[in-house]
């Protein structure tokens, strides 16, 4: 089959993004910060509808209700480690309680990181067919602790390799459908990229970290393909490190010149930034992907997610 | 009502099939066109949703999105499928995301204002209400506890202090307990229900015993007004106000409110030394002493470079000060006859106390 280029773009409106980040804020005041849960789910709502692929747009169909259950979850979760560590220092034994706390931390990473890519995935709609995750919890629960071990004993420098085994682990098993991607990206490459751009920002005096970050960029979504029966979309990144550098100054001064309101305008920014500078093409046809994944509703990973601030990192 | 034809997803192929569709009594009905009318789908509208993009509706037929009907602009059936859809989303949701952005921003604003005056005003007007002066004076006696456990009392001092003190009417519902701390600060202040604290430093600033009078019944003010107390309570629902309501938003914001609420504290401390300031002297002249004596206090601190005393006195600038001794001085003036000479009693425990400081 021909090879064929694949539309990526994203319509999102900062005014929009405002109105609902204000309405959420209403909201979230008036219930004392309970309306949190339905606060996310219509903000994601907003930003998947508005990002759209081959002229269909992405659909996310969590609720409120159901992030709302995982947030109770996590916080009962979070107290009960907390209960802990107090006892722990009621007893005097404080090094064990900063000891249990470290390692909890580091232990709910793998479960968290998990739970999300479970619940968000399988909430992302496209044409209809669900996305899924299908990684095994204790697989990644004990890959992840030999990468911590090895970045402990090699004094972080496995930490470029940790990163993109996690990522490949991860990224390879995320399935659109009955496709699934691919992430060829390697610690040994990653590594001599960060240390490049380390001491490349040291000597421009950080001038450099924008071409960093464009490579940073280039290197998750170059690395990438998705593949359905030997057919495949490969990824292309078109950022510049000027790019980089626009979004993110300008980001900045958005910031700081509206006292932190403009923030949605960055996101919106941000989102543009990413779809238009993705290129994909390949010989894949997306009018025949089917629907295997089934749907996930628990929340308690993206929830406790939220609450240690990780983010939704690959 | 008019069949028109869509393009259709199914929810397991991720194609499109076209459909005839018509709206019918609020229920969407969906017909293969290939087949006849009676085997088709048929959805009430209000397990629908939309968006719209580019021209182009996209209504999704579940909550779960999977099975979804694309309508462009021009079709017939278009504005009045939109519209039966939102009829039937009319939450409070819905209600507030359709107002201007103005509207909302004003809405916000009311709001804080309303939060504000609530966490500033009235939660600690209520909690004054409710804390007895019995509970406030256990309350001080807390504190009194924890911030003189780590400080050397100068017993001797103290001792003579008290007797001073107990020589002056200073308030008729709050037991005056004085303490003396050995520290070079020149500062004093008041805890909530009677105790206060004068550091070493202060009694060794003073030459004459009215500014020690002074220093006395200004501390004493705030505990009969129930400064600390007050400002202690304000300070923490505000402080529990904020952090819940900035949990949620950016890091430039929070500090900018932050920051904003430190203005607004000094702002606040500042009021109430003025009001401690009138209120001792009104106390002096109860006590036949005259009020001159807050004025020789603040030129003193001035003169030697210190800030005046106060419970709250953290960044208070020497303008201020300047503006606090035109006051006493315009009060001061009122009571020109009191400049009778100092009686002798306190004078002689002012003598003491004067030596010990040294």
């Amino acid at each position: 089959m021909e090879q064929k280029n694949y539309q990526l773009s994203f319509s999102g409106k900062g005014l929009e993004l405002f109105k609902i980040q204000i309405v959420n804020f209403i909201l979230n005041v008036l219930t004392i910060g309970l309306f949190y849960p339905w606060a996310k789910a219509r903000k994601l709502q907003y930003l998947y509808s508005n990002t759209s692929f081959e002229e269909s747009p992405f659909a996310f169909t969590g609720t409120g209700k159901e992030m709302f259950k995982g947030f109770i979850k996590a916080i009962l979760f979070v107290i009960l480690a907390y209960l802990v560590f107090f006892t722990l220092v009621f007893m005097h034994l404080e090094q064990f309680a900063i000891l249990f706390l470290y390692a909890f931390i580091l232990l709910i990473i793998p479960l968290v990181i998990h739970g999300s890519y479970r619940y968000r995935m399988a909430k992302t709609v496209w044409r209809g067919i669900r996305f899924g995750y299908t990684g095994d919890r204790m697989e990644l629960f004990k890959l992840f602790l030999k990468w911590v071990f090895l970045t402990i004993i090699t004094f972080g420098i496995y930490g470029a390799w940790l990163s993109m085994n996690l990522r490949k682990y991860v990224v390879e098993r995320i399935r659109m459908g009955d496709a699934n991607f691919i992430y060829k990206g390697t610690g040994d490459d990653f590594f001599i990229l960060n240390l490049k751009g380390y001491f490349l920002s040291l000597i421009t005096l950080g001038i450099y970290i924008f071409w960093w970050q464009k490579e940073l960029f280039e290197y998750f979504v170059n690395n990438l393909e998705l593949n359905r029966g030997g057919k495949r979309v490969y990824f292309k990144s078109t950022a510049t490190g000027g790019g980089f550098f626009s979004l993110l100054v300008v980001n900045i001064l958005i910031i700081i010149f509206t006292l932190g309101l403009g923030f949605p305008w960055t996101i919106i920014r941000t989102l543009q930034f990413g779809t238009e500078h993705i290129q994909m093409s390949g010989d894949f046809s997306f009018d025949e992907l089917q629907q295997t994944q089934e749907d996930y509703t628990n929340a308690t990973g993206e929830d406790l997610a939220d609450i240690f601030d990780f983010g939704f990192v690959i | 009502m008019i069949q028109t034809t869509v393009q259709y997803f199914n929810g397991k192929l991720s194609k499109p099939y076209d459909v005839n569709i018509e709206l019918y009594d609020g229920r969407l009905h969906i017909f293969d066109t290939a087949y006849t009318a009676d085997n088709g789908l048929d959805i009430p509208l209000s397990a629908c949703h939309y968006i719209v993009l580019k021209g182009r509706a996209f209504i999704y037929l579940n909550q779960n999105s999977t099975e979804y009907i694309i309508i462009g602009e021009d079709d017939t059936n278009y504005q009045s499928i939109l519209a039966g859809i939102r009829q039937t989303q009319n939450g409070w949701y819905q209600k507030l995301i359709s107002q201007k952005w103005y509207v909302l921003v004003s809405l916000v604003i009311v709001l804080l204002l309303f939060i504000y005056l609530l966490l500033d005003k009235v939660v600690p007007t209520l909690a004054m209400k409710f804390i007895s002066v019995k509970q406030e004076i256990a309350i001080g006696n807390q504190f009194y506890q924890s911030f003189t456990e780590e400080s050397v009392i100068d017993r001797a001092s103290t001792e003579l202090l008290q007797k001073f003190s107990d020589q002056l009417h200073l308030s008729t519902q709050y037991p005056i307990r004085v303490t003396v701390i050995k520290d070079s600060i020149v500062n004093a202040y008041a805890l909530p229900g009677g105790h206060l604290i004068v550091y070493t430093g202060i009694i060794r600033k003073m030459d004459k015993p009215q500014e020690l009078v002074a220093l006395l019944s200004h501390e004493a003010s705030h505990v009969n007004k129930r400064h600390s107390l007050h400002s202690m309570v304000s300070r923490l629902t505000m402080s529990i106000g904020i952090s819940l309501f900035t949990a949620d938003i950016n890091g430039l914001s929070r500090s900018l409110i932050n920051n904003a609420y430190m203005l607004k504290v000094l702002n606040y401390s500042r009021s109430l030394e003025k009001e401690a300031d009138e209120e001792g002297m009104k106390l002096m002249v109860k006590n036949k002493i005259n009020p001159v004596g807050m004025k020789w206090l603040m030129e003193e601190l001035k003169k030697q470079g210190g800030d005046f005393p106060s419970s709250l006195s953290f960044l208070s600038t020497h303008p201020l000060t300047a503006q606090r001794i035109k006051d006493a001085d315009a009060f001061a003036a009122r009571y020109k006859e009191l400049q009778d000479p100092f009686d002798d009693h306190l004078d002689s425990i002012w003598r003491a106390l004067k030596n010990k400081s040294h």
